[in-house]
């Protein structure tokens, strides 16, 4: 706060004693974003390029000041100057640069965590310093093992790598660098993630609701019921989703159960003003100015959002977040209006008095406040909790947790709030109808249903939302394909049914998975997973391996962090009563997922095969490491062909494989990548078709 | 606003960067967070902050060499550079709307009310100010969040100083004017 008044402006209102004391405490007291402050990295990294650009222009005889001013001697103490500062500048740079690296070198991708990249597309790598191209080409690796080109731009920061073939569809692509890139000047690369993206599916996966435009004319999407009136609070869901805590408009909060009819438990008769459920289910809540989290209070506090880090409950009030020992972990940079905190409450998203959103990091200390930008509302977190999608006046944006970086995700004005399932699908409100949209879905958002639509809210299992219209809440069940709440398949292909079927999963819906399994496949699964939900891994994506008549072979990529693994589930399909469902499941563990070329696809006719791989192979490699053995255990005598553009290997076989008989097909590790790795051994059983 | 060299100091270091970078490089650690802080304020995007940070540092980089000493602060020279690229960047942007007309458009409605809502003074005045005609937003925002003189701020909008008066003059009645008609 500047205390001292300013002349000017007591002069400029010298006869208007009202505005000028207005402009007086506006100069007193800025605007409170003011106190931001460029990142140290921006801070070095800015500096790093000014002094390049400064050196090279100082050491450029044609610049015209150069020429013009310093005669040969002069030039000559110039240069020897110029010269000594150069080494008093590294000096400084080395010994005020964290960890001692005489320099920042880093490289950055914008297609970095991208999702449902295209299967014709360049990888792009900007550095920020020049870079030694054949270090750099030498140094890279893209996995799955693809081929590539480069092409050097700008002055050797701007690297473009472009696949000589189609990338492989629904496949996670991970780009590094190794430490010996060097910069022309020799120096190593400082800081080197690897680039990860995933491309798009083979075709558009269908979600467990038909799309529709969003201008069209929506078949109804959803089903909904009244629960209860509401006040302003949100209503919270409980952990397994078979209750909803709901704010009433005088404070009064109860538990309202969804089974059957919505029936209502009072908690507290009025005066809440904040609801939360902890990760063990038990309610939090705010009421009087105090929390109550089972036997934990804490009393005389106005908190604007509760959370659940491992220590407990925290809060944040609107100009600070505390921990339930009214200890202060951050204070807010500027004055919090609404706030959400993230799973495991290691991180606060707030929006400021300004609109503007702002992310708070809490394990680092003191923790660090940084603004993202202009907001209309708060939003969700993502399934992970990488990201948290908020509103905008244009729509959707996406600030990632780990570099504070916010990106547009869809263009969409107008909405009242979002929710993001585990699913990876966005709820979308806006006051005249509800959309739901899977973030890189080229065709945008798709209407579900018309009508007044806020605050959205996933069940914890997903199929069922909460949501506010009026002054009531509701609940909405996404119905299943068919609109009746069940699988209405019949007549359908079994692959829309595999396909709805992994698309409820990977919802986490397993009310709606439910409905295309049999009592027979009911029971199989219920000795496996269904649902996979944390702590353990996450369903991430799937892709059918192999696809014959009432028998589906599909790869399940489960992550946990960083890390992928894959489980292929062998699926027995059963037309029962005009309906086609799921009647059986095996499931077989993938060894070693990905660390060598992995089969993406097999399609058997009587005398040929066809294997696609994730990765460009090599081709000396594929005759004999690919190969199909009898019901016998005996080989099956064929000639295989490598087509380098589908990744796809060829088996002629020298005859018809007897129909109805099992065989399988044999990936043997002399099968290698064009890096050079070899196939983790795997054997898919088939029938004879 | 933190404090400023002293003017004998600054005409020092500018006339050693035109020809030295390292005393470039001083410069710029001496007004890097200003000039961030005020980009940011027009922005309110850490990304586009940085990036029109950086062109207004490269920007004076490269121009240094024909900087006049009129006896105006250095960084009078820095904000008009900013000012300049800010409007440039949303020119490019969006050819025919502005960042006006954007800003005005995030905080007429429900921020406003949100403000008022909580009767905080300072927030209701700067939220008023974000709704201002550009120039008149950039003055007052140089003048009470960046605390120069508005002979610089003159310099900073290529404007007289009478006419940056008349700006300053203008805003402060019109947030005045908002303020109380604000129940």
């Amino acid at each position: 706060m500047r205390t001292r008044r300013d002349p000017e402006l007591d002069q400029l209102f010298e006869h208007e004693p009202e505005l000028r004391e207005l402009a007086q405490l506006m100069r007193a007291r800025p605007h409170p974003v003011a106190d931001a402050e460029p990142s140290p990295h921006f801070r070095v990294a800015l500096k790093q390029r000014l002094m390049r650009e400064a050196w090279e222009r100082a050491s450029q005889p044609a610049l015209p000041w150069y020429r013009r001013m310093l005669a040969p001697q002069p030039l000559a103490m110039a240069g020897a100057t110029l010269g000594a500062l150069l080494i008093v500048f590294t000096v400084f740079v080395f010994v005020t640069t964290p960890g001692g690296t005489n320099s920042t070198v880093t490289v950055r991708s914008e297609l970095n965590n991208a999702r449902t990249v295209s299967l014709v597309t360049s990888i792009p790598l900007t550095f920020t310093q020049s870079m030694d191209a054949a270090s750099v080409q030498t140094a890279v690796t893209i996995q799955p093992a693809t081929q590539a080109t480069y092409q050097w731009q700008d002055n050797n920061k701007k690297l473009t790598i472009t696949p000589v073939h189609d990338l492989a569809p629904n496949t996670q692509y991970v780009v590094k660098i190794a430490p010996s890139a060097k910069t022309q000047d020799g120096q190593a690369l400082t800081n080197a993630p690897p680039v990860q993206f995933v491309t798009r599916p083979p075709t558009p996966t269908p979600t467990p609701t038909p799309t529709s435009q969003p201008t069209s004319t929506p078949a109804p999407q959803i089903t909904s019921r009244l629960v209860a009136p509401s006040g302003n609070p949100a209503s919270r869901w409980s952990t397994d989703g078979t209750r909803l805590y709901v704010v009433g408009p005088s404070g009064q909060l109860g538990a309202w159960s969804l089974q059957g009819q919505p029936a209502g438990t009072p908690i507290q008769p009025d005066g809440v003003t904040l609801v939360a459920v902890g990760p063990d289910g038990t309610v939090a809540y705010v009421r009087n100015g105090q929390i109550s989290y089972g036997s934990v209070t804490v009393t005389n506090v106005q908190p604007i959002a509760l959370g659940f880090g491992q220590s407990g409950v925290v809060f944040a009030t609107a100009s600070d977040v505390q921990s339930s020992d009214q200890r202060k972990l951050a204070g807010l940079a500027e004055q919090a209006a609404a706030a959400d905190f993230s799973a495991t409450a290691d991180k606060l998203v707030y929006r400021g008095a300004s609109g503007n959103l702002h992310l708070v990091d809490l394990t680092v200390h003191p923790a660090r406040d940084t603004a993202v930008g202009p907001s209309t509302g708060l939003g969700d977190w993502s399934p992970d909790g990488t990201r948290y999608a908020y509103v905008t006046d244009a729509g959707i944006s996406v600030v990632d947790t780990s570099t504070a970086s916010s990106s547009k995700l869809l263009d969409f004005p107008g909405l009242t709030g979002l929710a993001w399932s585990r699913g990876n699908q966005l709820l979308l409100t806006t006051s005249s109808a509800l959309y739901l949209y899977t973030p890189g879905d080229p065709g945008g958002a798709k209407k579900q249903a018309d009508g007044d639509f806020r605050q959205p809210s996933w069940a914890p299992a997903g199929g069922h939302f909460s949501f506010k219209r009026g002054s009531d809440v509701w609940v909405g069940r996404m119905a299943a394909q068919g609109g009746s709440g069940t699988a209405a398949v019949s007549g359908a292909g079994q692959d829309e049914l595999v396909n709805a079927f992994m698309a409820a999963r990977l919802n986490l819906s397993a009310d709606q998975a439910g409905t295309y399994l049999d009592a027979a496949g009911k029971e199989a699964f219920s000795s496996l997973t269904l649902i996979y939900t944390p702590p353990g891994p996450s369903l991430a994506r799937y892709y059918v391996l192999l696809n014959q008549p009432y028998r589906v072979v599909v790869r399940l990529v489960l992550t946990k962090g960083t890390t992928q693994s894959a489980v292929d589930e062998t699926l027995i399909l059963k037309s029962s009563g005009g309906k086609l469902l799921i009647d059986g499941v095996s499931e077989r563990p993938r060894a070693s997922f990905g660390a060598g070329p992995e089969i993406l696809k097999v399609t058997v006719a009587p005398e040929q095969l066809q294997v696609s791989f994730d990765s460009d192979l090599d081709q000396s490699t594929v005759q004999g490491s690919v190969s199909v053995k009898g019901p016998n255990g005996q080989a099956v005598n064929s000639q295989a062909s490598y087509d380098a553009r589908g990744k796809t290997v060829t088996l002629q076989l020298a005859g018809a494989l007897a129909s109805g008989a099992t065989f399988d097909l044999v990936v043997s590790s002399g099968l290698k990548d064009y890096n050079g790795r070899q196939a983790v051994p795997y054997d898919l059983q088939f029938l004879g078709p | 606003m933190s404090s400023l060299p002293s003017r004998l100091d600054e005409q020092a270091l500018v006339a050693r960067a035109k020809r030295d970078p390292g005393a470039f490089g001083e410069l710029y650690e001496r007004y890097l967070v200003q000039i961030y802080r005020f980009v940011y304020s027009r922005t309110r995007d850490q990304t586009a902050a940085e990036d029109v940070t950086s062109e207004v540092f490269m920007k004076a980089l490269k121009s240094i060499g024909r900087y006049q000493d009129t006896g105006k602060p250095f960084s009078a020279w820095l904000y008009q550079i900013a000012v300049n690229s800010v409007a440039d960047r949303y020119r490019a942007a969006r050819p025919v709307e502005d960042i006006d007309d954007q800003r005005d458009l995030a905080t007429a409605g429900p921020a406003l009310e949100e403000i008022a809502a909580q009767r905080d003074e300072l927030r209701q005045i700067w939220a008023v100010i974000e709704t201002l005609p550009a120039q008149q937003r950039t003055a007052m925002v140089l003048k009470f969040q960046e605390d120069l003189k508005i002979e610089d701020i003159a310099v900073a909008m290529g404007k007289t100083p009478g006419a940056v008066k008349l700006l300053i003059h203008r805003g402060v009645t019109k947030v005045r004017a908002t303020l109380g008609s604000t129940p």
